[in-house]
């Protein structure tokens, strides 16, 4: 009788582990693009002005969010030419089969930390890290937009994968 | 959450701690075990429960196995045993290296999968070890799911190691002693392995970083060794210093946990090396896939086969990456020609000789080890002996030269028992606690200032 109940038991936990994984999968929209990166970069970048923001290097990427860039495919970050800025751009097109869970965590404390920075003094700045941010990793490709055209820009993301 | 946090080193490690040394004997390991709960659901919440799962699958499993056993239904048994581990190792290929194998068949954008729980791999093995020291009747399967379930998930090792068997962890399951000889050595041990992560490894990751994100055409020959030699000496200090961790929180709770490295760079063949490196690790293909496969006892050309197999797993357990597989192989290649073919060219060599070699050896290996893809690898390799690239030196060579030079002198004394060596002879003399106190509470502070700053890197071997 016991084993009957271990291995019934046993079951109860397989099916709660495939219930697991399975939920892993959800709300994981993918879309795999192979739109080129300098293209998708294009029609992000044309949506926003870019004027209080500089082209960065892979050493700024890896100050600002703490990533690796050798560890994706491709990346490009546009950030703000005075610190008083807080606009930012972070795009990145993953590896075969990689996650952008990373990238989202990293953006996510990037958020916390600018608005830690600002908070007090920046109203504006604090007013665009709360209402104007995009960060999306819909597949292959995220993208990590503080910017007041953050809405069309994502939506141009989009529309290029 | 990681053990270099300040919301670990400040509040959940003090606060957990106290909780579990002030509740009675009975409900320690239970309070244990919430804790360690707590902390992977800290990280994510869908880990935990995945974790859970898998704990209760392997508790009845092991229950069940245990019980066909004692009734000698072996075939019964074997079959339990086998979808124990075929779960247990199914959950690891999926996570891991379905990406992987999806990428060598040109699939891979197909599908996004799910990341990986954060130390899969760990728990993994310290699931197949326990199923498979159940049936080999090493083990006791447990009454108790708080017995399984904490050695499953025990915050200190939970992350990267050291794996542990159930058979010793069980041992120190209940009626452990934890006195303040203990508790003193559990926290120098912590604070000693903080600081080699946060002051030493973090350091020289600076150094490493800064090399690395140079496109491998621009790195002159000073470039690619001083990239080599940082990465060697932090990777050492990152992984060594998360192990002092894990022991020492061990040795505060009241288990005695194995060491995990023994001052591997002061090995005198490879052999040696897999002897002080990453101990736990090597000790399980040993026991688990070495052994059983009949080991070095069953003629030379199975005994290599034996070793390829070990080999070649273990250079894929690190990561789902050709550049772990290179890395592997290249290790089974060095013991293979060692074993058959210059072992005893060594032994007539002096021991300062064979240390450098099986240094420059080992941190060769480091190169796929680090590299995205092979063609990094191969770049970097060309770089080291100044084919390609920027020539020998440059400006900014230099100045990488003379910023991590501290840092990697330190390193080197680090990395041998000169510190441990001189505070054993001290440690009779009147002021050897007072100072090991303030040197404690300085290494703290440096620490904390370094995680403050917020320039903490999270450990390597977690990604593993």
């Amino acid at each position: 009788m016991k084993l009957k109940i271990y291995a019934a038991a046993r079951l109860l936990a397989l099916c709660g582990i495939a219930a697991i994984v399975a939920l892993g999968f959800a709300g994981k929209k993918s879309i795999v693009s192979d739109a080129p990166f300098e293209t998708v970069l294009s029609a992000v970048t044309d949506k926003v002005e870019l004027s209080t923001m500089q082209k960065g290097e892979n050493q700024m990427i890896r100050r600002l969010y703490g990533i690796s860039p050798a560890d994706y495919a491709e990346c490009a970050l546009y950030y703000p030419t005075t610190n008083m800025g807080a606009e930012e751009i972070l795009l990145v097109k993953l590896n075969q089969g990689q996650s952008a869970d990373a990238l989202v965590a990293a953006a996510e404390q990037r958020v916390k930390d600018q608005l830690n920075v600002f908070e007090g003094y920046g109203a504006e700045q604090v007013a665009l890290l709360s209402d104007h941010v995009k960060i999306e990793a819909p597949g292959n490709y995220f993208l990590f937009i503080v910017n007041a055209e953050a809405d069309a820009a994502a939506a141009a993301f989009y529309e290029v994968l | 959450m990681s053990l270099n946090s300040l919301f670990f080193v400040f509040l959940f490690l003090p606060v957990g701690w106290l909780l579990q040394r002030f509740v009675p004997e009975k409900g320690k390991n239970a309070v244990l075990l919430l804790l360690s709960v707590a902390f992977i659901a800290w990280g994510s919440p869908r880990d935990m429960l995945l974790i859970l799962c898998s704990a209760l699958f392997n508790f009845f499993t092991a229950l069940e196995l245990s019980g066909l056993q004692r009734r000698g239904k072996k075939k019964y048994a074997a079959a339990v045993f086998a979808s124990g581990v075929v779960v247990n190792l199914g959950l690891l290929l999926f996570y891991k290296y379905t990406g992987f194998a999806l990428g060598i068949f040109g699939a891979a954008q197909a599908i996004t999968l799910p990341a990986a729980p954060v130390g899969i791999s760990f728990y993994t093995f310290s699931a197949l070890s326990f199923l498979t020291d159940v049936k080999r009747g090493k083990a006791h399967a447990p009454k108790d799911f708080i017995d399984l379930g904490l050695y499953l998930t025990f915050f200190p090792k939970f992350i990267s190691g050291p794996i542990v068997t159930y058979a010793d962890f069980e041992k120190e399951l209940h009626g452990r002693g934890v006195d303040a000889a203990l508790i003193e050595t559990g926290v120098t041990r912590f604070t000693v392995g903080l600081a080699k992560k946060l002051v030493l490894a973090d350091s020289l990751a600076l150094t490493f970083t800064s090399i690395s994100a140079l496109p491998v055409q621009s790195l002159t020959v000073a470039h690619a060794w001083l990239g080599l030699l940082t990465y060697a000496f932090m990777l050492y200090f990152d992984f060594s210093g998360y192990s002092d961790m894990a022991i020492g929180l061990g040795n505060a709770c009241g288990f005695r946990f194995a060491e995990n490295f023994n001052y591997p760079y002061l090995s005198v063949s490879i052999t040696d090396f897999w002897r002080r490196w990453h101990i736990s690790l090597g000790r399980w293909f040993r026991d688990y896939v070495y052994i059983p496969m009949g080991g070095s006892r069953v003629g030379r050309l199975r005994t290599v086969l034996n070793l390829a197999v070990v080999w070649v797993l273990t250079g894929l357990w690190h990561g789902a990456n050709w550049t772990f597989l290179v890395w592997g192989v290249y290790h089974l290649v060095l013991l293979l020609l060692e074993k058959f073919l210059f072992g005893g060219l060594k032994k007539k060599l002096p021991k300062a000789v064979n240390i450098i070699l099986t240094f420059f050896c080992a941190v060769l290996g480091w190169v796929p080890f680090f590299s995205p893809d092979l063609s990094y690898a191969g770049g970097f390799l060309l770089r080291l002996i100044g084919v390609g690239g920027a020539g020998v030196i440059n400006t900014d060579a230099l100045y990488q030269l003379q910023s991590g030079a501290v840092w990697l002198a330190l390193a080197l004394i680090g990395c041998t028992p000169l510190l441990k060596k001189l505070g054993d002879r001290l440690k009779d003399k009147k002021a050897f606690m007072p100072v090991k106190a303030v040197l404690l509470l300085a290494l703290l502070a440096l620490c904390t200032a370094a995680m403050i700053s917020g320039t903490y890197q999270s450990f390597l071997y977690a990604q593993f």
